[in-house]
């Protein structure tokens, strides 16, 4: 799978690297910072398909960021933790595309420095609960097999039921989360398409049939579970494959903590990226402009519709209203 | 007209041969299809001499062969191999600039030293499989320029390996020829031209015809059909039959194929003129944001006198913005 492995000099003694050396089985060449090298030449995106290589490094500066507004649901501030850099998946929306310069990999081993980080923003925070979302710039449990940091996050949020963490996946690598005590603060949420969509867009990773076993596998043992219907991607059936989508998951509607809910929307670079590497891709087939926030989307009218009906379909399926959330829109849309 | 750059006499005698090219001056070979440049060794003279020609004479494509070390030993010395992408690396470090050659094949680096350590090569791996010493000069060069560029290279030796530079010179010549082969086949390839496609009835504009291919080729993207299976399912003979002039049919084709595409903008547009033309007829216009982001509408009429004023104020007093915003906020009628 990994190309060339790259370890700092710093942490090469590290157990967690050495662990995830381990496993991997191939040489590493050690480098004394990862961003000497990492990020330094522009690397076409998919030439992660070939030549991926796989960095272990410390996270310098900042290793918390506050969310964009209407990133996640209302109600206390949200962070995103910063564990990874790129992902093993090739969503062909994925703004991952055009934020970096290299789509290679960065495993990020100092949880424990990320962590009390967290503490902070919670002594910081004493009246409120506070979001740590994991998974905006890699997929939160796609690698835990690897990295096996799992157990310090659930140790957090059961010393700290103020902190709520939420992992964003669209892996079904689960098997570490099915030894750990459930906890309603740890989070997992998926992110899901139908199964006919995410076979054209969301290549590499595990069909939305496999993403909804690990959810009823989690769900059964306890775990929080959430759902993201974002993007969601037009196409002339979609309120049909949403109603199936929803139907096929009638046993977790009810359990979701939340379902958010996303039209499709790129920046412009990233955009650009999509159209240079899916130039066929299914995203192109429908009208985008250029909307209120300078993002690329479809026009109002018909992203609202969208949203509405989606809405609309995953209330008659039992998914409770209060729980239903829209991901980075305006708060008039619905 | 091709434009082939090499480093050295030596690894292009091969193509000199095969082509039949005359010595123009001393690094300048030409035939009538094709001029073949030597650059010498390093990006920085690669990227010159290259930019000077292009700008002499209009190229349709620059190709860069020849010789690259491997920074892995998995690679099949004596082979020739297409390149992906072009890294610069100075002094042991990459620069930022890379530049796309095939879309598929090994990732190169060019080197401003050369490297004669294996221990400073392992780094570099994980960057790319070859290492050479011009290709992303003239890659540079014929980007800034814009002309299309395609390198290949035949694989010498493992880089940072005693005697790498003897072997090279002992192989030089069978090298060359099979890097002349290599360039005659895609040569060749390139004289294959893609048809246009030509319907018979409509008239297309340069612009028009972009339009149809880019709008056909969605349809095909949306449907998972060919382009010939689409074709097939286009009203042709029902617009050649209602419309008489050849451009018209063809702005009546596009208007048919842009509507299958996205069938919502015609359904929000048919409401959108509901609610305006009543207005419309009374001579005042609803002016909207094209994009239809802005929930704001604009007013515009003329008015002739005081009671032509007092007129179009009492018709307005029916006006309500309630339909355009319900229809921004998707209370649109698809079923």
């Amino acid at each position: 799978m990994w190309n060339e492995v790259y370890v700092e000099e710093a942490i090469k003694e590290h157990p967690r690297v050495l662990s995830i050396l381990s496993k991997i089985n191939k040489t590493p060449l050690i480098i004394s910072r990862y961003d000497d090298l990492w990020g330094k030449s522009k690397k076409p995106y998919l030439q992660k398909r070939d030549s991926l290589n796989l960095f272990l490094a410390e996270k310098k500066g900042q290793l918390l960021k506050l969310a964009p507004d209407a990133y996640g649901q209302l109600g206390g501030p949200h962070y995103y933790f910063i564990h990874a850099y790129n992902c093993i998946y090739e969503c062909q929306y994925c703004y991952l595309q055009g934020y970096f310069n290299t789509p290679d990999i960065v495993l990020f081993v100092n949880h424990e420095e990320i962590i009390k980080e967290m503490q902070n923003i919670l002594e910081i925070h004493p009246e409120e609960n506070v979001w740590f979302h994991a998974g905006e710039f890699s997929d939160s449990l796609a690698l835990t097999h690897l990295t096996g940091e799992l157990e310090l996050y659930h140790d957090f949020c059961a010393k700290n039921p103020r902190a709520i963490i939420e992992l964003r996946t669209k892996s079904v690598n689960i098997k570490a989360l099915k030894n750990l005590q459930p906890l309603q603060n740890l989070i997992v949420s998926f992110s899901l398409s139908p199964q006919k969509m995410a076979k054209r867009v969301d290549l590499k990773t595990p069909s939305t049939a496999s993403r909804l076993e690990a959810m009823r596998g989690l769900r059964r043992l306890g775990h929080s579970i959430a759902a993201h219907f974002d993007p969601i991607i037009f196409e002339d059936h979609f309120k049909t494959e949403y109603e199936a989508l929803l139907e096929s998951m009638t046993d977790l509607n009810p359990h979701l903590r939340y379902l958010s809910l996303g039209v499709v929307r790129f920046t412009k670079d990233v955009y650009r990226e999509v159209e240079k590497n899916y130039p066929n891709s299914l995203i192109h087939t429908n009208p985008l402009i250029k909307s209120f926030d300078g993002k690329v989307r479809y026009h109002r009218p018909m992203r609202t519709w969208i949203m509405q009906s989606v809405k609309e379909i995953a209330i008659q399926k039992s998914v409770s209203q209060s729980c239903i959330y829209l991901c980075m829109e305006e708060n008039s849309v619905l | 007209m091709h434009l082939i750059t090499m480093a050295h006499l030596g690894e292009a005698q091969g193509v000199i041969q095969l082509f039949d090219l005359k010595r123009k001056s001393q690094d300048l070979f030409e035939s009538d299809s094709m001029t073949l440049l030597l650059t010498g060794e390093g990006p920085f003279e690669a990227s010159t001499k290259t930019a000077f020609h292009l700008g002499q004479k209009k190229f349709a494509q620059v190709i860069n062969l020849g010789i690259a070390g491997s920074l892995k030993d998995n690679i099949k010395l004596g082979e020739v191999y297409p390149v992906r992408s072009l890294y610069l690396v100075i002094e042991g470090k990459p620069q930022f600039k890379t530049f796309q050659s095939a879309p598929e094949g090994l990732d190169c680096l060019t080197s401003f030293e050369r490297i004669l350590s294996h221990e400073k090569s392992l780094p570099l791996r994980g960057l790319g499989t070859l290492v050479d010493r011009e290709a992303w000069g003239v890659a540079q060069a014929a980007k800034s320029c814009g002309t299309p560029f395609l390198s290949f290279k035949i694989v010498s030796d493992f880089a940072g390996t005693l005697g790498a530079c003897e072997i090279a010179r002992d192989e030089a010549f069978e090298w060359s020829l099979k890097l002349a082969k290599y360039l005659q086949s895609i040569v060749q390839k390139n004289a294959h031209q893609e048809g246009k496609l030509f319907l018979p009835g409509l008239y297309f504009t340069f612009t028009t015809h972009h339009q149809f291919q880019n709008l056909l080729n969605k349809m095909s993207i949306k449907t998972e059909a060919t382009l010939q299976e689409v074709l097939e399912t286009l009203p042709l003979d029902k617009i050649k039959k209602e419309v008489s002039l050849p451009k018209e049919r063809t702005k009546k084709l596009l208007q048919y194929m842009e509507r299958t595409l996205d069938p919502i903008k015609d359904i929000v547009q048919n409401s959108l003129d509901h609610w305006q033309h009543p207005f419309k007829g009374h001579g005042i216009d609803l002016q909207l944001d094209p994009q239809w982001e802005n929930r704001d509408v604009k007013v515009v009429f003329d008015v002739k006198n005081d009671q032509d004023l007092l007129a179009k104020i009492e018709i307005l007093k029916s006006l309500s913005l309630k339909p355009y915003h319900d229809i921004l906020e998707g209370q649109i009628d698809v079923e």
